[in-house]
């Protein structure tokens, strides 16, 4: 079942009446949406409030969404508008993205239509996860860093690093969860994010 | 026991959502988790860790946009609104069986008129036409007291007589066989000999 599929049975349970599901999808793409109304709104704590009204929107409009497209475009293309919005209101003139470019900007790199981002404290931030991860990353044991590179970086299935590393699919799948925990554990200090709160 | 395997709701562990993230489950199996997932606390708090795990490793710039608090502010924003619900479609069982029942009972009304009249016998006919006259002569003198009753004596009178050619009738259809499809036999007939 792919990433797809899986959101589609979110959306499906938030469409019966199921609100936590579209928590769910909060939290799976929130750094993302952040990430794209950054480039489009300078101020951080406009991008959060303009975030909570675009995740709003999407679920009020989540009974017209058919699957049509996937979920994160369908979103993504809320985000974009309600920044939009945004930036109207106050005043100010809101970028002259194309279908195009929105398209373009999904993938993050389109640097030249987008406002930069690299604010002093959203690059030491950056750099700090880049750091915990590969501070993660290193502290590994071999077979553990093996499978979660092949997963991350290589993109491989888990029947293929299986295959690559002569050891059964649960093995694989134990190993790249526990990579996970491991990482997981070594970005909390720098993201706060403590097991008490709620993300 | 590690933590990945500490079984959760529903038989389900944080083992088995890792690999729901990996898209390497089945779609028996994916739902089952979801399931477990959309009620157990614990789960949640899971999978947004581990969904912030794959954004990390993923891009980090992405990652470094994690503002802590932000799900629990819109969670409490979403608390507000009314819940929403998209319009049901309609009943798979519905559509299976109630059109094709439909069209087949209209196929079947269809049949009905076009082929009942053409299979009616003619002894049926004969009895119907036997049969008419009496009942139109019986309402007829059961009116007689009524002006037009003199014009329905007169009727039934012709009708009555009509019954003469009875004889001339069944003869007629004796020749042409009597087959409750006269015209479709003619046509094969006259087709069959073409050839």
């Amino acid at each position: 079942m792919t990433d797809r599929d899986i959101d589609q049975q979110l959306v499906e349970r938030v469409q019966r009446g199921d609100k936590g599901a579209f928590n769910l999808l909060v939290s799976k793409y929130q750094r993302k949406i952040i990430r794209l109304l950054s480039r489009l709104i300078r101020d951080q704590a406009e991008v959060e409030d303009v975030a909570q009204e675009a995740f709003i929107k999407a679920y009020r409009a989540l009974p017209n969404f058919r699957g049509d497209s996937a979920f994160y475009t369908w979103l993504y293309r809320i985000a974009i508008n309600t920044a939009k919005n945004h930036l109207v209101s106050q005043g100010r003139r809101a970028p002259t993205t194309t279908e195009a470019d929105i398209e373009e900007a999904e993938t993050f790199d389109d640097g030249d239509h987008l406002r930069d981002l690299n604010s002093p404290e959203s690059m030491l931030l950056s750099k700090q996860v880049g750091e915990a991860v590969n501070r993660a990353i290193d502290q590994l044991p071999e077979d553990l860093r093996t499978a979660i590179v092949l997963r991350e970086i290589e993109g491989l299935s888990y029947e293929e690093i299986a295959e690559s590393m002569n050891c059964p699919i649960g093995t694989v799948r134990s190993r790249i969860f526990r990579a996970r925990e491991a990482i997981a554990q070594e970005l909390k200090p720098v993201l706060d994010t403590a097991k008490d709160k709620r993300w | 026991m590690t933590a990945g395997h500490m079984a959760l709701r529903g038989g389900v562990d944080i083992e088995h959502l890792s690999s729901l993230i990996d898209g390497e489950l089945d779609a028996h199996e994916a739902a089952a988790v979801v399931d477990a997932l959309c009620r157990d606390a614990e789960l949640q708090r899971r999978w947004a860790e581990l969904q912030l795990v794959g954004d990390a490793l993923r891009s980090t710039d992405v990652a470094a946009c994690h503002v802590d608090g932000f799900c629990a502010r819109v969670s409490k924003a979403l608390a507000d609104e009314p819940t929403v619900l998209a319009p049901r479609p309609a009943r798979p069982a519905l559509r299976r069986y109630a059109i094709p029942g439909v069209a087949v009972a209209a196929s079947a009304a269809a049949i009905a008129f076009v082929a009942v009249p053409l299979l009616r016998t003619p002894a049926a006919d004969m009895t119907a036409q036997q049969q008419q006259p009496v009942a139109v002569t019986a309402t007829a003198v059961a009116r007689a007291d009524e002006p037009s009753a003199q014009a329905a004596l007169k009727a039934a009178a012709a009708i009555a007589n009509a019954r003469a050619l009875d004889p001339y009738f069944a003869a007629h259809r004796e020749l042409t066989g009597g087959t409750p499809l006269p015209r479709a036999t003619a046509y094969l007939r006259t087709s069959g000999g073409e050839r």
